[in-house]
């Protein structure tokens, strides 16, 4: 693994074990800090697929003829999907620690930036679960590698009822139901979906749909939370055409299987630009087949 | 207040008082005519008075009431009356299947039971209204419901008929529609016109009768009945005459009297179905197998008619439609229908309305007409699945029905539905307009639509193949489809990863009309795909040559001598707007949305769903051509299922793939030719010289089974097959296109991905063709599958494993191929920029080789010739190249390719001379394609004038020494399959490999480095020459197990060793 790799997977996560235990003292200064950790960690997410690109560039979803499954470089892919997956959670991690900061230091000019409430059940279900010792491996064998979940409750985010109400509704029509008549919700999704699985080569570009793949909520700052579509189904074809890749980050995602039921740890946060949608944040999908 | 049991006694009576109630007292038989004489009945009595004790009582009261216009209950008793009478008169009319009579005889006889002969001396006497009818010769009518038969009358002498006491509840109401659960009432205003004039008949009838026996006749009683008889035809208010039904009630014999006259039933109305109200009108271009019948009250009332003037079927009316509303199929109240069906109208609409949260989500589909605002669901916009029963399809058109819908949405998000159904009518009304509203409970909302495609979108006369393509990630979000047509042939493709998803292909055999939606089991509605084009008149007369490539396959039309690439057009109907993330997935099971340009990849994907020890696959159903010109290249290798050595497998398997993928071909090839008017088409398929005898009768057959095939798919006449080899297929090509002479001398060479089909003539005949399995494959790809740091500079993919099997290197040479075809531009603009770094000097060294041992062994070629006299010029004859691999031309002279000044020309000179002979006059000219890859199929159909002799000069120059039966054999000799023997040995020395090296090592020693000597020694000779005996086993063990095998040079099979030492 390039050196920048492990030293952004360290600095994460000794920030957050330094936000544990209050090390930091200056909020304003912390949130620089996380924001420049969340850049590195964006910026690591980015190498990540190039350096999956470079390792195995025609990974695995390969079959014989006859159906017989054919022996794929499957070290090399575990490890790289096992890094992806810590860089997403990394990422929402710090992207998490980030929005905290910045609410506090809203709540502190008395600035309201949306839903302070919650309930523990709530907190429980939408914080990111901490990464187990087995999730992470050491970068040099032998080396001790600590990780510290953040203590702050984040139930307090602003988005919680929104995914409370999103997450009943996967299920419950009446929940789905109460969402609809609660939200103001816009459609919208990746305009260059088709192109792009013709061979362009572009970002998605996301703009009012009316059948596009995410909804959007207004929040209280102007901008929008993003979740998918309601009954989405989260395979290669959403993944990598549909821009569920660019909106969420999708921890345990394996493109050779399809998700058939969504639900959503952290909405992404996107702002309009005239007719265009533009991520701000990704968000944070759980997956289940 | 107090019900009387009696009306009061009137002042005079001379009945004896009766003191103590509760107490029985003994009178004589005088006391009864004292009460009968002093009841005071002309007073307002509202109720009837039946509790006198005389069984005879009730016809005499009916009597009195009934001939008596001012009593009190003469109404009501008339009505009765009436409404018997009617009874038996409509019987078989109105299917009263449950009346029926019973005989009784009461007379005073010993042998009777007691209380019968207490009525007979209790019965009237000298009351009757003919001589020959008595009182003690009377018809009981029963009416049977469920399981229980009541009287409900009886006969009389003088009133002909009266009715029971207490008949409540004991006729059906359903069917006899005029009983109000208590009493009979007056039946006129609940019959049809039909019922009325049966009636009328029967009246008249039975009045008729009775006048002509009137000698025999009471007159007293008679002119009251007669009467009576004559206000009943007056009221009836229409005419009518009588025809006897085909039923008796059994009333007869001499005993019978006048009753017998009331024996006959008239009989039922003769009518069809056709003579309904309530037949749906079919649309003109539906032909029912069993006429609709509409049964609903509301339609009487709509029409602001009689509900029992409105015929459903012969005598069956909406009248007969039972109180609870239920109907069967067959059978209304009490009646059959035997030839049509019974349907309600809310049965032809679905239970609950189904939407999408979508707008516009079926975008290929006919649109309904709303009445006011689209509709809404909450704040999202929703589209609409149309619900209707598909049973209405047989009978009204997908237009028809659309434009008999109307909805609209009211102010709570309820929908309303009207279907205006075209009725036959009863000659004013003609039509019923019936609604139904869905409240938010009924309507039931999805959020995504399914992949939802149909290829082709047009329809022509003759064209009999049409696919529907459905997929949905997860059913549970979305409807099912079937396609609304008889015959569908289905086919289920498992999605990989995902066995929730649900992606179905069907082949009908017209265009789908209608599509059935389903949540779950249950009818969701339909969806009427958007009209089809219609191709214009069929008149015209193609050629199509297909040059089946080993990895791309090229197709051209000619119409006229006008010859243009087939391009397939996306010829696909999107029905439904399905979300981004769902809609590239098409592009993996079915037909990608857009135009395919012509060569494309030789590439079939299986989708495994065929049957074990399939003979045949159908083409879209079990599997489809891998259109990836310009989508996915890098990941090609590691797509599933895709059979890329399609072309020169001898697998069975591999071989049915082949022959589907040429399926699909020549079946979009026919859809683009009926777009431009196609009556016939002349097939014309190229096919290498190497092929096998065996393979290449087995591609003929199958190219004939697939013509026949899409002939009778598409109605597009197949007038002629025809086979060429591609080595003269291209040669025609440079003839006509490129003007080329061969009068001297000339060459052409067709270097594909696995052949370089060669053909060589003088004065416009072919002297020789040969098709050597030495090509793009050997000289360059497999060069980029062995460098990885050459396929980096290029962007290449790497191989998927790279462990050199055949599987593998077949996987890498599509995706090699592909790549390069598409980034041919690319490649080349970068190619000068990085010529001389070593890697690339080494791979052109390398192509430079390989090229001149093909230049060396037509040499060789025409040396046999010049030697056996067959070629006679001296001159150095013209090359012309083309093919894919001739792009590797330009890659030896950085993407351009010309003659003169170019080192690589003279190094192919040098090397030619060498071979043929060092007196050849004259530079060596060489002539790039203007149209690479595409010369084989254009040559297939244009007219060159080129003479192909009969025995089409196929012959295989050794090229190499060799042994056989321990004896050396020579270069020069022609060989065939007949020496691939375990005898077959190679020669001790390599000598013409040898001195093709040296030639090649001549030219490089004098070329200032341009180009590289090749490092040719013993070992390496040793090396080749094992090898070379490796092959020459294999080749042999694989004819002896009766495998066609491809007759190659000896020098060649060395020369492709070469490149691996």
């Amino acid at each position: 693994m390039p050196d920048y790799f492990w030293i952004a997977l360290a600095s994460v996560v000794s920030l957050a074990a330094g936000f544990a235990s209050g090390y930091w003292v200056s909020r304003q200064r912390k949130i620089e800090e996380l924001e420049d950790i969340h850049h590195w960690v964006v910026r690591l997410a980015e190498k990540s697929k190039r350096i999956e690109i470079l390792l195995v560039p025609h990974a695995a979803r390969a079959q014989s003829k006859h159906g017989t499954v054919v022996s794929t470089p499957a070290s090399t892919r575990r490890l790289i999907r096992d890094v992806q997956n810590i860089i997403d959670r990394l990422e929402g991690i710090a992207s998490a620690l980030v929005r905290q900061e910045f609410n506090k230091v809203g709540e502190s000019q008395g600035v309201s930036v949306g839903f302070t409430g919650g309930e523990e059940e709530t907190f429980r279900d939408a914080a990111p679960a901490p990464l187990s010792e087995s999730q992470v491996e050491p970068p040099v064998e032998g080396e001790n590698f600590n990780f510290t979940a953040p203590t702050q409750p984040i139930s307090q985010e602003p988005y919680a009822r929104i995914i409370q109400l999103y997450n009943l509704g996967v299920d419950d029509r009446a929940a789905r139901d109460r969402f609809r008549n609660e939200y103001t919700i816009t459609r919208i999704g990746n305009n260059k979906a088709v192109a792009q699985r013709l061979g362009e080569v572009s970002s998605p570009e996301f703009r009012k749909l009316d059948n596009g793949n995410f909804l959007a909520v207004p929040d209280a700052r102007g901008s929008f939370y993003v979740l998918p579509w309601f009954d989405s189904t989260l395979n290669s074809s959403a993944y990598n055409e549909g821009g569920f890749d660019h909106v969420f980050f999708c921890p345990g995602y394996d493109p050779e299987t399809a998700y058939t039921v969504v639900r959503v740890r952290r909405p992404a946060v996107f702002r309009q630009d005239g007719d265009a949608w533009v991520r701000v944040e990704k968000g944070e999908l759980i997956l289940q087949r | 207040m107090p019900t009387p049991l009696l009306p009061k006694l009137h002042p005079n009576h001379n009945v004896e008082q009766l003191t103590e109630p509760g107490e029985w007292f003994n009178r004589s038989a005088d006391e009864l005519k004292h009460i009968s004489e002093g009841l005071d009945v002309n007073n307002q009595v509202q109720t009837q008075i039946n509790s006198i004790p005389d069984i005879w009582a009730r016809p005499l009261l009916f009597e009195s009431a009934l001939l008596n216009g001012s009593h009190p209950l003469h109404s009501q008793i008339l009505g009765e009356w009436r409404g018997l009478l009617a009874m038996l008169a409509l019987r078989e009319v109105k299917n009263l299947v449950n009346l029926t009579t019973s005989l009784v005889e009461i007379k005073d006889d010993a042998a009777q039971p007691d209380f019968l002969r207490a009525l007979h001396r209790l019965k009237p006497k000298g009351r009757s209204i003919s001589a020959d009818t008595d009182w003690g010769h009377l018809y009981v009518f029963l009416y049977q419901v469920g399981h229980l038969k009541s009287p409900v009358g009886m006969t009389s002498p003088t009133t002909l008929v009266f009715t029971s006491s207490h008949y409540a509840n004991h006729i059906n109401q359903n069917e006899v529609s005029w009983f109000d659960g208590r009493i009979l009432q007056d039946p006129i205003n609940r019959l049809s016109n039909q019922e009325k004039k049966a009636l009328y008949g029967w009246i008249g009838e039975l009045s008729g009768n009775l006048a002509a026996s009137a000698n025999q006749l009471n007159a007293n009683l008679w002119n009251r009945m007669a009467g009576l008889l004559n206000s009943y035809l007056q009221d009836i208010g229409v005419t009518g005459t009588f025809t006897a039904g085909a039923t008796t009630f059994g009333i007869n014999g001499a005993a019978a009297g006048v009753f017998v006259h009331l024996n006959t039933p008239a009989a039922a109305p003769a009518h069809a179905p056709s003579e309904s109200h309530v037949r749906l009108v079919s649309s003109a271009d539906r032909t029912p197998s069993i006429p609709m019948l509409i049964v609903d009250g509301n339609i009487a009332s709509e029409w602001r008619e009689n509900p029992a003037n409105v015929v459903v079927s012969g005598a069956a009316t909406l009248a007969s439609i039972p109180q609870n509303g239920l109907i069967q199929r067959n059978q209304i109240g009490s009646f059959m229908i035997n030839n049509a069906q019974l349907w309600r109208p809310d049965e032809l609409l679905t239970k609950k309305l189904y939407v999408v949260r979508q707008k516009d989500a079926f975008a290929g589909a006919k649109k309904e007409e709303w009445v006011g605002n689209s509709p809404v669901l909450g704040n999202d916009d929703v589209s609409v699945i149309l619900p209707i029963n598909d049973k209405l399809l047989e009978y009204l058109n997908e237009d028809e029905l659309l434009r008999r819908l109307k909805f609209s949405q009211g102010g709570d998000g309820e929908l309303t539905v009207t279907l205006d159904l075209p009725l036959s009518g009863d000659g004013v009304h003609a039509s019923y307009k019936f609604r139904k509203t869905y409240a938010r409970t009924d309507i039931v909302d999805f959020e995504k639509v399914p992949i939802l495609e149909v290829f082709p979108n047009f329809v022509s006369a003759k064209w009999r193949a049409y696919f529907i393509a459905y997929s949905a990630d997860n059913p549970r979000a979305t409807f099912r489809v079937k396609p609304f047509a008889p015959h569908a042939q289905e086919a289920r493709i498992a999605v990989h990863g995902n066995p929730n998803a649900e992606r179905i292909i069907w082949r009908t055999d017209s265009y789908p009309q209608a599509l059935v939606c389903y949540d779950g089991q249950e009818k969701a509605g339909l969806i009427f795909p958007s009209a089809p084009q219609t191709a214009p008149p069929t008149n015209r007369s193609f050629a199509v040559g297909v040059d089946f490539g080993a990895s791309g396959t090229t197709v051209y039309k000619a119409l006229q001598g006008d010859k243009q690439p087939v391009e397939f057009k996306n010829r696909k109907l999107v029905v439904t707007a399905v979300d981004p993330a769902q809609s590239s997935q098409v592009f993996d099971f079915f037909l990608p949305d857009r135009d395919i340009r012509t060569p494309f990849l030789s590439f079939f994907q299986v989708f495994n769903n065929h049957p074990q020890d399939a003979a045949e696959l159908e083409p879209l159903l079990h599997g489809h051509t891998y259109y990836t010109d310009d989508e996915r290249l890098g990941e090609l290798q590691s797509q599933e299922n895709i059979e890329t050595n399609l072309k020169w497998s001898s697998g069975d398997f591999e071989r049915l793939c082949a022959k589907a993928f040429l399926g699909q071909l020549c079946l979009q090839t026919a859809a683009e030719l009926v777009a431009e008017g196609a009556q016939s088409v002349d097939w014309r398929f190229s096919y290498p010289t190497a092929f096998s005898d065996s393979h290449t009768l087995a591609y003929k057959q199958v190219c004939q089974q697939i013509t026949d095939s899409v002939q009778a798919l598409t109605g597009v006449r197949s007038s002629q097959l025809v086979h060429n080899t591609e080595s003269v297929a291209a040669a025609a090509f440079f003839e006509d296109y490129q003007k080329a002479q061969t009068v001297l001398g000339t060459i052409f060479v067709d270097i594909g991905s696995s052949t370089s089909d060669i053909s060589v003539w003088q004065r416009n005949t072919l002297l020789w063709q040969i098709s050597l399995p030495f090509a793009g494959q050997d000289i360059f790809l497999n060069y980029l599958y062995r460098n990885p740091s050459v396929r980096q500079k290029f962007k290449l993919p790497d191989p998927q494993s790279g462990d050199n099997s055949e599987a593998d290197r077949h996987r890498f040479y599509a995706a090699a191929d592909a790549i390069l075809r598409k980034d041919n531009e690319q490649i080349f603009a970068r190619l000068p920029l990085i010529a001389s770094q070593d890697d690339v000097d080494r791979l052109k060294n390398h192509l430079a080789l390989g090229l001149s041992g093909l230049f060396y062994y037509v040499g060789l070629g025409i040396r046999c010739l010049r030697e056996k006299k067959r070629f006679a010029e001296a001159e150095m004859p013209h090359f012309y190249f083309g093919g894919n691999g001739s792009q590797i031309f330009r890659w030896l002279t950085n993407g351009t390719w010309v003659t003169s000044s170019n080192p690589y020309n003279d190094l192919f000179g040098f090397v030619f001379k060498k071979a043929v002979s060092e007196d050849l006059r004259n530079y060596l000219k060489i002539e790039m394609s203007s149209l690479p890859k595409k010369e084989a199929a254009y040559g297939l159909v244009c007219n060159a004038i080129l003479t192909v002799p009969d025995n089409s000069h196929k012959i295989v120059f050794a090229g190499e020494n060799f042994r056989e039966n321990n004896s050396t054999r020579r270069w020069d000799e022609t060989i065939d399959a007949g020496v691939l023997t375990d005898s077959l040995k190679p020669p001790d020395r390599l000598e013409k490999l040898a001195e093709f090296v040296a030639a090649f090592n001549e030219f490089a020693q004098s070329s200032n480095g341009q180009v590289k000597k090749f490092d040719f020694n013993d070992q390496k000779a040793a090396d080749v020459r094992s090898r070379l005996a490796n092959d020459m086993a294999r080749l042999a063990f694989e004819r002896a197990q009766q495998q066609g095998v491809v007759v190659q040079p000896i020098f060649v099979l060395a020369l492709k060793h070469l490149f691996n030492v």
